[in-house]
């Protein structure tokens, strides 16, 4: 019998500070887990003898089915956090899962978070993200995916979101979706051309459109009408693959669930984006006892919040467990900070810009000194609330068109300037893609905004897996770049 | 060819109930390797680095599919203390066992995985093997069971009458050979592997239901449980007959049993719906002089294999013998590649 | 009961003081010690073999009840008078070169001593040449060889050659593991055992003798 009653952490720990830790250790607390913590994390808890939901597992788990990254990556060594990697790490097994459950599975693809809470607003019917593959091939260390998606003619001259590509050519990755959706328009172009191969495999794709950039307030309006029209066929198309009519109250608790973990987003976001003075990087706390400098120190890995941040592209198959993920994750960061706890040695303040498909690379800024206080991913349309008792496709897209792949080119490095301000941030890294068609139009721009500003800034471009001694010029130019910002910091403060 | 699984993705979805094409097919090519490669038996069991190349050579030249980390079944036994012996073109053999009086078990100490007799040595070809190619062939390393390590401490023979004669000195051995494993297998998955229990000696050609009920299956489950708790899919490999135990299988936890003398039917209807099954070709229909063809063998096999309800893995019996006819082993992999779920 | 059949019953509940006792009973009441062998003993084991073969003994019973009947065995045999003792033939046994697996092997041959063979064992790992010389030496009627693992098959076969050339007037039976019938008639060999039943009944078919 599972019991439905242990879904929250109430912030559990293992060890009393944070700390990043690898695999290994993680191996070893694991057995500290109890039990019935085990036992009892579970997704899907609408099945109830679903034998094969439990996820709370650690890194070594998935190094074992070949996810060879792992056995480098630093993880933090909260409870949340193993809950938070158990369930992203099980996403694939969850959504055959699904399927094998007779539910629904839809494939929402370069959409971004778009189309997602109204898939979910489907009885029995869970979204996933095959954007999100691009992860894989550098998880599993392999060119598996890309040599894939290259006899297809998707090369190194397309974004790694090629790997989708690869997936759904070898079906081994996510069960047969009952519904391809491609959002197009002002979405990725790479993704784009991975969908009109994906055609060609015999999928069926519903296409949806996302207007052009804009950003005058009159134009947003039009807009509005356009894509509320969009989600109206949508709509209709999920009621014709899942069998049920659209319902009004099963929207609104859906959109209701999603606002919830929206809003855990923000608040976490908004919390590790705390203020600070770049000048001491200290804060001075009232203990009862005369006030103390405090350090101000990272309360979570950035790779951690980069798996939070990409939630709602998806809930990773999920949307009640995801929320529950993602609240762990909330309330161990502010316990931390209420204790005023976090890594040793981590206070060097960055901006984090376009999501790196690597996720080294942030445990390396980190190891460096670097505490990613602020972040751009493209994917800020995700954090905003729904409006939750307007007409439902007007919300929707009302909502997303307030977010940053909608902006132009001057938005979006506006936003990156908000989060340099927001954030105290002494410097900022961008990891572009090569290939991507985005990456080279908006770098430039961002990276001269921000040196205007008089913030030093790092550009790179992610390094696909395999190509050690590439990336060990990428791991050399991070050395540098943290040298200059510590050397800058001693400058500033005499 | 676009569209085509490789081994790792083949496993991943039998793994989670997914039968797309086919079964894996992954015979048990253990020291064969050292014969592909053209090494000798010592260096293949004493050198991490060769056993690593001499498995990819095998699995280069046969491409079946997994890796596989295994010398001999006194791995455990050695590493706390008894004295094996190394062979030129023979596995390695029990010399002398560390327990030749009970009195001396109070003094057994547990193996220390980085130095302890050759547990480097396969922790070595795992990291090798799974940094070569862990992203397209799972590693499976063959970790001996707490009912044959503690064989191997106490002499095998002296072992079994112990079981009878002073079981609780033998339940002693055994949760200390138990420890050990854990101890080990923690190892072997840090450094990319997936255990593989391999209890020759708790076979029904050798035990009672009864002797394995005590004396095995409880160390057996209790090991497989350590290994659940990381979620991880779990094979027993049990040498010769085993109809009389075959229901107890499901029993240890075991997710896949590699059967060996036993009609494949017979471990389907017994457990075929909780256990996913790897079997079983005759390891002797390999060699150069059995009369027997493959063809006309591994009918039975991978036809009846493929309809188990939980899931086949398309292998032999046992380890394929180190002198196989390679034309041989090439046709059973052959046939087993082509045959297709229903 | 009479005191051989209680040497027996001993034997086959493994109860090795007791067979000791027994033992010395016999000598002290003046009973023929091969009598007590034969009767007794040697009939503890056979049913032992019995138990073993209709699989409500398994090999740790065997061996226990070996240690139990070789009790007796080393207190009765110096007492025997040389000759009084069945000989059906003499099988020469070993274990094939590359196995130390011996265990069936000594069964076997504990079932054979028991039904009045004489059994010479040449012990494990036995290289080939080690076990041709032997065969020319002794000229035994049978020589038996067993394997417990398939990397030691091949072995087999080449002691086969060598008999057959060496010494072609003794038969030949295998048994082991991974060993079967079409094994056996691949390589030459005059029988195959699949258990200690089987064996047993082979040696005498081989001899043309009866059980």
């Amino acid at each position: 019998m599972i019991s439905q009653k242990i879904r929250k952490l109430d912030n559990f720990e293992l060890e009393e500070n944070p700390r990043q830790i690898d695999f290994r250790e993680w191996h070893r607390l694991f057995q500290k887990v109890p039990e019935e913590l085990v036992e009892n994390t579970r997704y899907f808890r609408d099945l109830p003898n679903a034998e094969w939901s439990q996820y709370l597992f650690p890194p070594s788990t998935h190094v074992v089915s070949g996810n060879r990254l792992l056995r480098k990556l630093k993880f933090d060594n909260s409870l949340a956090s193993l809950r938070l990697w158990g369930f992203v790490m099980s996403e694939g097994e969850r959504i055959y899962r699904a399927k094998q459950a007779g539910k629904k599975v839809i494939a929402v693809m370069g959409d971004l978070g778009a189309v997602t809470p109204l898939v979910y607003s489907f009885p029995n019917t869970v979204a996933f993200y095959p954007d999100c593959l691009w992860w894989t091939p550098f998880m599993m260390e392999s060119k598996v995916l890309f040599d894939e998606a290259a006899k297809f003619g998707l090369g190194e001259d397309c974004c790694f979101v090629r790997a989708a590509l690869g997936a759904y050519s070898k079906k081994a990755y996510f069960p047969k979706p009952d519904l391809c959706i491609g959002t197009v328009g002002a979405t990725c172009d790479d993704m784009n051309a991975v969908m009109s191969e994906v055609e060609f495999l015999g999928y069926d794709i519903h296409y949806f459109e996302l207007p052009h950039r804009h950003d005058k307030p009159q134009d947003v309006k039009r807009l509005k009408v356009f894509l509320s029209g969009q989600y109206e066929g949508l709509s209709a198309k999920l009621e014709h693959v899942t069998g049920h009519e659209f319902d009004l109250t099963r929207f609104e608790e859906t959109i209701s669930k999603v606002n919830r973990m929206r809003g855990a987003i923000s608040d976490l976001k908004g919390m590790l984006g705390g203020a600070g003075s770049p000048l001491d990087s200290c804060v001075r706390r009232n203990d009862g006892r005369g006030s103390r400098r405090i350090d101000r120190r990272n309360a979570m890995g950035g790779i951690e919040m980069l798996n939070v941040e990409f939630a709602p592209l998806s809930y990773y198959g999920d949307l009640d467990e995801c929320i529950d993920v993602i609240e762990d994750v909330r309330d161990t960061v502010k316990s931390r900070q209420t204790r005023s706890v976090g890594y040793p040695d981590q206070d060097i303040r960055l901006v984090w810009v376009t999501p790196p498909a690597d996720p080294q690379l942030m445990n390396y800024i980190e190891g460096l000194g670097g505490m990613i206080v602020g972040s751009e991913y493209l994917i800020n349309q995700t954090t905003p609330q729904i409006l939750e008792n307007g007409d439902p496709f007007d919300s929707l897209a009302e909502s997303h068109l307030s977010g940053s792949l909608m902006g132009s080119m001057g938005y979006r490095t506006q936003l990156v300037i908000d989060q340099i301000e927001k954030s105290n941030a002494e410097g900022v890294i961008i990891s572009g893609v090569f290939g991507s068609s985005h990456c080279p139009y908006e770098t430039t721009p961002i990276v001269d905004a921000v040196r205007k500003k008089g913030i030093p800034v790092l550009a790179i471009d992610v390094v696909a897996p395999g190509k050690i001694m590439m990336q060990s010029q990428i791991f050399n130019r991070m050395e540098a770049f943290m040298e200059s910002l510590k050397a800058a910091r001693r400058y500033r403060g005499g | 060819m676009a569209g085509e699984m490789n081994p790792r993705e083949r496993w991943g979805l039998l793994l989670i109930d997914e039968f797309p094409d086919r079964p894996p097919v992954y015979p048990l090519v253990t020291s064969h390797a050292s014969a592909v490669y053209g090494c000798d038996l010592i260096s293949y069991c004493s050198d991490g680095k060769i056993l690593a190349e001499a498995q990819l050579a095998a699995q280069r030249k046969y491409g079946h599919e997994g890796l596989s980390v295994f010398t001999d079944v006194g791995l455990i036994a050695e590493a706390m203390g008894s004295k094996y012996h190394l062979r030129e073109f023979e596995v390695p053999i029990l010399n002398r066992p560390i327990i030749e009086e009970l009195s001396a078990i109070d003094k057994l100490k547990l193996p220390d995985p980085g130095g302890s007799g050759r547990l480097p040595v396969y922790l070595e070809a795992i990291e090798k093997l799974y940094q070569a190619k862990g992203d397209v062939l799972p590693v499976f390393a063959f970790v001996p069971a707490p009912f044959t390590t503690a064989a191997g401490l106490r002499g095998i023979e002296d072992f079994l009458v112990d079981t009878i004669t002073e079981p609780e000195a033998a339940h002693q051995l055994l949760e200390l050979s138990l420890e050990a494993a854990i101890k080990f297998c923690d190892e072997c998955i840090l450094c990319g592997a997936l255990p593989m229990l391999v209890d020759p000696l708790a076979s029904g050609s050798v035990i009672s239901r009864r002797t394995f009920a005590e004396f095995a299956l409880p160390y057996n489950r209790k090991l497989i449980t350590h290994l659940h708790r990381y979620d991880l899919d779990v094979t027993l490999h049990i040498c010769g007959e085993t109809s009389s135990i075959v229901d107890l299988i499901s029993d240890t936890g075991a997710d896949l049993f590699s059967l060996d003398k036993l009609d494949i039917d017979i471990a389907r209807s017994s457990i075929g719906d909780k256990v996913r099954l790897v079997g079983n070709l005759a390891p002797h229909n390999l060699m150069a002089s059995s009369g027997v063809s493959i063809e006309d063998n591994c009918h039975h096999i991978i036809d009846s294999g493929i309809r188990n309800k939980k899931g086949f893995v398309i292998s032999t019996g046992c380890e394929v013998p180190i002198r196989c006819q390679p034309e041989k082993l090439q046709k059973y992999i052959k046939l087993g590649k082509e045959a297709r779920y229903e | 009961m009479h005191i051989y059949d209680k040497l027996a019953k001993a034997v086959v509940e493994m109860k090795a003081a007791e067979v000791k006792l027994l033992a010395l009973q016999v000598l002290d009441e003046g009973f023929p010690p091969d009598e007590a062998i034969q009767k007794g003993l040697a009939v503890g084991m056979q049913e032992v073999g019995r138990l073993f073969s209709c699989k409500d003994y398994f090999v740790p019973e065997v061996l226990v009840s070996a240690r139990a009947m070789y009790t007796g065995f080393n207190i009765l045999k110096p007492k025997v008078i040389e000759g009084a003792v069945a000989d059906k033939g003499t099988i020469l046994i070993g274990v094939v070169e590359g196995d130390y697996h011996d265990i069936g092997k000594n069964i076997v041959k504990l079932m054979l001593e028991a039904s009045g063979f004489r059994l010479v064992d040449l012990g494990k790992n036995v290289s080939v040449d080690a076990f041709t010389r032997a065969v020319v030496e002794e000229k035994p009627a049978i020589a038996a060889m067993s394997t417990l693992m398939t990397t030691t098959m091949d072995s087999m076969e080449e002691i086969v050659v060598r008999l057959t050339k060496d010494a072609p007037e003794v038969k030949i039976m295998i048994g082991g593991a991974p060993v079967n019938q079409d094994f056996a008639d691949s390589i030459g060999a005059h029988f195959y055992g699949d258990d200690v039943d089987q064996a047993i009944v082979g040696a005498h078919k081989l001899l043309g003798i009866k059980a």
